[in-house]
């Protein structure tokens, strides 16, 4: 299939554009945006995505259940998850058709090889970040991604900006914390406005520079120049939207500031502070990635790191270890997951996991064989019908990209694209309620 | 560029000749489908909505090459033509052409990323960024890192050079406001000179991590005690600390540091879970940096250089002092980098031993093991009786931060205007035209209107000129035959050796248009080699190509390893390598000597690792090698850590990196959906027996066939670079191959002498490598000439590291656009 690109930089002027977004400031919420999934009977909040990776997966015999449909029997992994077996679904036989180990693990959310991004018309723009740009200036923070910042190869690589970039997550529940409740003092929010005014107009006056260089350079130079031009636009944007939020006040803490230990025995904190930060508005898309970087196993009983246990080479006892380290995962997200089916939307009066996709999974089939197939993956929430195993086919020429659910779940938040990464279409045997 | 079908065909027969004879019809991609597929996925049937007889060849569309990439998938599984089809191709028949398919689509990939040997406009790397501000503002950055919350470069085989892999993101620029706004405001900090402070400290020594309120109960916080090395897991007597100076220095500068310390119980013969140190090695004290604001105290930060150390004798209370730089809100920590890896570990044996003989009868809990431990162990150990800092001593003022931006007459208001286009000038490592002079001018007047005092409106505008393209991006104007102005050449010369900006003697000799002519050009090459910047380059040969910079992000298992951070074997693996590529370079050794030095630099650590005798202490010197296993890099324990994964050894990863890094042949990634290769390690059959099963897998063949025997000689050595005859479970490591050419060998050493016969690939690999570095961008078919002239001038007699530079500054790849 074939796709046209448009590139924006050239018809539209940095004014217009600039104004554009204006209008889409003064907008208190984005509700008025999914006209096509309200109606009369259902209310319904701001919908909002959670996704939640880790780097070396899940050990698959212990995670995907033999048999297909409503009626599984939970193995071992999805044990913790048996009780909200109505609000979730399952998936096999998903991935993005990657190769690569470790070095395939950062693909998870874009579906995309970050050294192929260039190729693609969206670059490896990641599920989140994608989510995100719907979002917009609607809350004080477009994501908000949290969890281990390296670890193995740098750790999960998760979520990731249209340009390529990696957005590095916050790592530690005191940072989060600080993030979500902690105002600047009124000195710090002067200090603050006059920074995105110098900002500005730096922004602004280096546009002359570029315009000066782009008259003397070769063509290919000028595509080149041309991420600087969007940059710089972006950028603006950026400031203007900031800006906006300096002198709202944060809503105020329910929980005393945590300390950071490690992310092991931080998981459930960090957890109960992303509930926090949807249940306040202040994001509607946030990540948590797990990986091996301070991950004392120790403290979950296993002697040897994460890595190494993950490298079982079929001995019986590293796989045991290797699933304790996995079911504390399932436990703290099957916790998390009931959280958010308890907790009401203050406006919408329906429940937080009711409008909130949350998805499991990683970039990582197998780790013993490095493997970037057969990713275990779940989606819990966001008002689809729930409760299934779902077994996609095998078969290599009739496989469904994992990119096909993301896609799903983007027209859920309300985008209108028909494509995300190498989709080819949504998943079909998911519906909404 | 198009290939004829004649070349495909002639391409398929050389690749066939090595295998077995196959039908000619079915040598040529359109010939195998002819005879094989078209049946169903031609005009009459197409099957699964396949349809190949309306494909034209060569590929010249990514439609085309999407359905040959499919093509080759069904076929690596195996699962095309059908078993109940009656025309099967013979194995052989098979294999040649999925190396051809293969090949095909590698070099259309190849071609899709072509820059048609042009550099596209590129912009600077954090590396390049840092120094450049280091040197821009005459600026200590050895604790100050602007590019910290920049995002990772892009790298492609770990070149980070390469123009149109370096994107630049509105998070990016974003980031570079920061800096900038960062950079200037601390340049500008002090407006007068900061006075000269003395502090003394002798007592109130808390410890912070670890050790706590036993040393009160042990000595009243009088003294620091140092127990651990810094790569100890608990870090528990590794950093001291001066609590009384918990917020470091109150200025950026030079600070005098006097340490009164003595070192204790050196000689011992404690079993290895009371104590890890060495007995035979004086200790050594360190003073690093430490930041309360960045983290906690007690443990290791990113910012850690060593800022000076010392060797102990024995018993002995004495002074020992250095002037370090230290930023604002640093202070001074000691480490003891030969200290011991767990003194928990200690408590309970040295409790069981020493509590009975006490007169006081003692509880066995955590907190009595650990003070009878700390009391009556005799554990080695330094202690730190007093501590005297003096700073910040600066040799004139203003600072040379400021005078480089100011000169000697400082800011005035009627110099503005010159004073920022003398700025911009150095920055963007050319004259400032009359045109972005204007512009920075209005910015200034506008600054002053918002209400900024001139000095502010001022400093904004050297945040702004940080934020130009100008600064930012590494414009290269060339004539019209593609060869670089002057100033552009000495950016492209000065970025290769020292990763930062032109120095003022080669913009001057640009501006005389002097610079491109080859005798300056020579003068200029030798000049800049000899400086301490050049230490940029060897670091960048190490870290990017020899891909060092990885040592470390897959550290070995600390459980199965505890050597590796018993001795901080990291940080001595690094800098073994460093200092030989730095000998190989400063004293122009031939290039072979990479695979066929027999000397290293080496300290004890490594000594130890090596099984080498009579090399003692910390301090890294040239030795001669004692083992031949260790002839050259590949003998480095460096290399063969980076090249495992720090749990156990492949042959597979070891065999790509020789492929990629040293002889400059890269494997094709492997195909998807095969059944991947999945290790057994559970003892029942080798490595290397479950990988020649792998290859038994046609898909796999192909590549495995050129990738594990590579891989294979070095399975003589364990993760962390070790020698060894068996792996854990007890099989016999068997190093001997046959590599893709039939040539076999037995032992490493064979291997090395097969790998000389192919020296000048290696040589062309790194050459290769390097040229992209300086270029930024990837060396194509078209640069082969090129490369194959500097590469044979290395054949001469006596000729070395320094004349292939100067061949390759002196070429015309370099010195065009």
């Amino acid at each position: 299939m074939k796709r046209v690109h448009f590139n924006f930089s050239k018809q539209v002027s940095r004014r217009s554009f600039l104004k554009g977004t204006g209008v889409c400031l003064a907008l208190p919420a984005l509700e008025s945006m999914f006209p096509a999934f309200a109606s009369a009977t259902v209310r319904q909040g701001p919908q909002r995505m959670v996704i939640v990776g880790n780097s070396f997966g899940m050990y698959q015999p212990a995670f995907f259940p033999k048999e297909v449909g409503a009626d599984y029997v939970a193995p071992e992994l999805l044990k913790p998850l048996d009780g909200l077996r109505k609000s979730f679904s399952i998936f096999s036989n998903l991935d993005h058709g990657i190769t690569g180990g470790h070095f395939g693990v950062h693909s998870f959310l874009s579906g995309v090889l970050k050294v192929d991004a260039k190729n693609m018309p969206d670059g490896n723009i990641s599920l989140d970040q994608r989510a995100a740009e719907s979002v917009g200036s609607a809350t004080r923070y477009p994501t908000l991604n949290v969890g281990s910042s390296s670890g193995l190869h740098n750790g999960c690589q998760m979520s990731w900006t249209r340009s390529g970039v990696r957005v590095p997550p916050i790592t530690g529940p005191r940072e989060l914390f600080k993030k979500l409740f902690e105002d600047d003092s009124e000195g710090g929010k002067r200090e603050a406005e006059k920074r995105s005014v110098l900002k500005k107009s730096i922004l602004d006056s280096v546009l002359h520079d570029a315009n000066t260089l782009s008259k003397s350079v070769t063509s290919k130079d000028r595509d080149k120049l041309d991420e600087y031009f969007t940059a710089v636009r972006e950028t603006e944007m950026k400031v203007e939207q900031s800006k906006y939020w300096i002198d709202v006040p944060k809503p105020e803490a329910t929980i005393e500031m945590p300390t950071n230990k490690g992310i092991v025995l931080d998981l459930p904190m960090l957890y109960d502070l992303i509930v926090l930060a949807l249940q306040t508005d202040s994001t509607r898309i946030a990540t948590l990635e797990i990986s091996s970087e301070d991950f004392d196993a120790s403290v979950l009983g296993v002697n040897s790191g994460y890595h190494l246990t993950s490298h079982h080479g079929q001995e019986e006892s590293k796989i045991r270890d290797l699933v304790k380290l996995e079911l504390y995962q399932t436990q703290n997200f099957a916790r998390f997951l009931s959280k958010l089916n308890t907790i009401e939307d203050e406006t919408s009066g329906t429940r937080l996991l009711d409008d909130s996709m949350v998805l499991f999974g990683s970039g990582m089939g197998n780790a013993n064989s490095h493997t970037n197939t057969d990713l275990p993956i779940i989606l819990a929430g966001g008002g689809f019908k729930h409760g299934q195993h779902i077994a996609l086919p095998k078969e290599s020429h009739r496989r469904v990209p994992l990119s096909n659910l993301y896609l799903s779940m983007l027209q859920r938040m309300g985008i209108e694209d028909d494509y995300f990464a190498h989709s080819t279409g949504t998943v079909t045997q998911l519906e909404t309620v | 560029m198009k290939k004829s079908l004649l070349v495909v065909g002639w391409l398929s027969l050389l690749l066939c000749s090595t295998l077995s004879a196959t039908p000619e019809e079915t040598q040529s991609i359109g010939g195998f489908i002819e005879v094989y597929c078209i049946k169903c996925h031609g005009p009459e049937k197409q099957k699964g909505d396949r349809r190949f007889d309306t494909m034209v060849l060569p590929i010249d569309d990514s439609a085309t090459l999407i359905q040959m990439q499919d093509i080759l998938d069904i076929l690596n599984l195996g699962e095309m033509p059908p078993d109940d089809e009656d025309t099967q191709p013979e194995v052989p028949e098979m294999l040649a052409m999925i190396s051809l398919l293969t090949e095909t689509i590698e070099e259309h990939h190849e071609l899709l990323r072509s820059t048609d040997r042009q550099t596209v406009l590129r912009r600077l790397n954090r590396r390049e960024y840092l120094n450049s501000i280091r040197d821009l503002f005459d600026l200590n950055v050895s604790l100050f890192d602007p590019t910290q919350s920049f995002p990772r470069d892009d790298a492609e085989h770990h070149l980070d050079t390469l123009g149109d892999q370096l994107v630049t993101s509105s998070y990016l620029l974003d980031r570079y406001v920061e800096a900038a706004d960062e950079i200037i405001e601390k340049v500008f900090s002090e407006e007068e000179r900061p006075e000269v402070k003395q502090w003394h400290f002798t007592d109130n020594f808390r410890n912070l991590e670890g050790l706590g309120t036993t040393m009160e109960k042990l000595c009243n916080y009088e003294y620091i005690a140092l127990y651990e090395v810094p790569t100890s897991q608990r870090h528990e007597g590794a950093y001291g600390t001066i609590h009384d100076f918990i917020s470091g220095v109150p200025h950026d500068g030079y600070y005098n540091i006097r340490v009164q310390a003595e070192s204790r119980n050196r000689i011992h013969n404690h079993i290895p879970r009371v104590s890890t140190t060495n007995p035979n090695q004086l200790h050594e004290l360190a003073i690093v940096p430490g930041n309360l604001s960045v983290g906690e105290i007690g443990i290791p930060q990113r910012i850690e250089p060593t800022l000076a150390s010392f060797t102990l004798p024995d018993d002995e209370i004495a002074w020992y002092e250095a002037t370090v730089w230290l930023d604002k809100g640093f202070t001074p920590r000691f480490t003891f980098p030969n200290g011991t890896i767990n003194l928990r570990s200690a408590f309970q044996p040295v409790f069981n031993e020493i509590a009975p003989q006490l007169d006081e009868e003692l509880e066995d809990n955590f907190g009595n093991r650990k003070w009878v431990t700390l009391k009556y162990g005799k554990l080695p150990h330094i202690r730190i009786h007093e501590i005297e800092i003096e700073g910040p001593l600066y040799e004139s003022w203003p600072s040379p931060a400021q005078r480089s931006v100011l000169g000697d007459r400082g800011f005035s208001k009627k110099h503005a205007g010159q004073l920022i286009k003398d700025f911009a000038s150095r920055a963007y490592r050319r004259p400032a035209s009359t045109e972005e002079w204007m512009h920075l001018m209005q910015f200034y007047e506008k600054r002053i209107v918002t209400g900024e005092s001139a000095f502010q409106a001022f400093k904004d505008t050297l945040k702004r000129v940080l934020c130009s393209p100008g600064f930012l991006f590494l414009n290269e104007p060339a004539d019209d035959g593609g060869r670089l102005d002057d100033y552009a050449l000495a950016s492209r010369l000065s970025y290769f050796l020292w990763s930062s900006m032109p120095d003022a003697e080669l913009l001057k000799l640009a501006s005389k248009n002097q610079l491109r002519k080859s005798a300056v050009l020579k003068r200029q090459l030798g000049r800049m080699l000899a400086d301490e910047k050049a230490s940029a380059f060897t670091k960048n040969f190490v870290d990017l190509v020899l891909t060092l910079k990885d040592l470390g992000a897959q550290p070995p298992d600390r459980k199965a390893y505890q050597y590796y951070y018993e001795r901080n074997l990291q940080r001595y693996m690094y800098e073994e390598t460093y200092r030989f590529i730095d000998y190989i370079r400063s004293e122009n050794r031939p290039l072979d000597e990479l695979i066929t030095a027999d000397y290293s630099f080496i300290n004890e650590p490594l000594a130890e690792l090596y099984g080498y005798e009579g090399v003692n202490g910390l301090a890294l010197r040239q030795v001669q090698n004692q083992d031949p296993n260790r002839t050259g890099i590949l003998g480095h324990a460096s290399i063969l850590t980076v090249t495992a994964n720090g749990i156990d050894t492949s042959p597979v990863i070891r065999g790509v990196w020789m492929l990629e890094n040293i002889l400059g042949t890269p494997p094709s990634p492997p195909p998807p959906d095969v059944e991947p290769f999945d290790p057994d390690t559970r003892g029942a059959i080798s490595l290397r027996d479950q990988l020649e099963k792998h290859r038994s897998n046609p898909a796999c063949y192909e590549c495995h066939r050129k990738i594990d025997p590579l891989g294979f000689a070095l399975e003589t050595f364990d993760p962390i670079g070790r020698l060894r005859d068996s792996y854990k479970d007890k099989l016999p490591i068997n190093a001997s191959g046959k590599l893709a050419d039939g040539s076999s060998f037995s032992s490493i050493s064979e291997y090395r002498d097969i790998l000389l016969d192919r020296e000048d690939q290696i040589t062309r690999a790194i050459t290769s490598k390097l040229l992209s570095l300086a270029t930024g961008r990837r060396m194509e078919a078209g640069d082969r000439r090129e490369l194959d002239l500097i590469v044979a001038a290395q054949r001469d007699d006596g000729s070395g590291f320094k004349d292939l530079m100067e061949a390759m500054v002196l070429s015309p790849i370099f010195q065009t656009k």
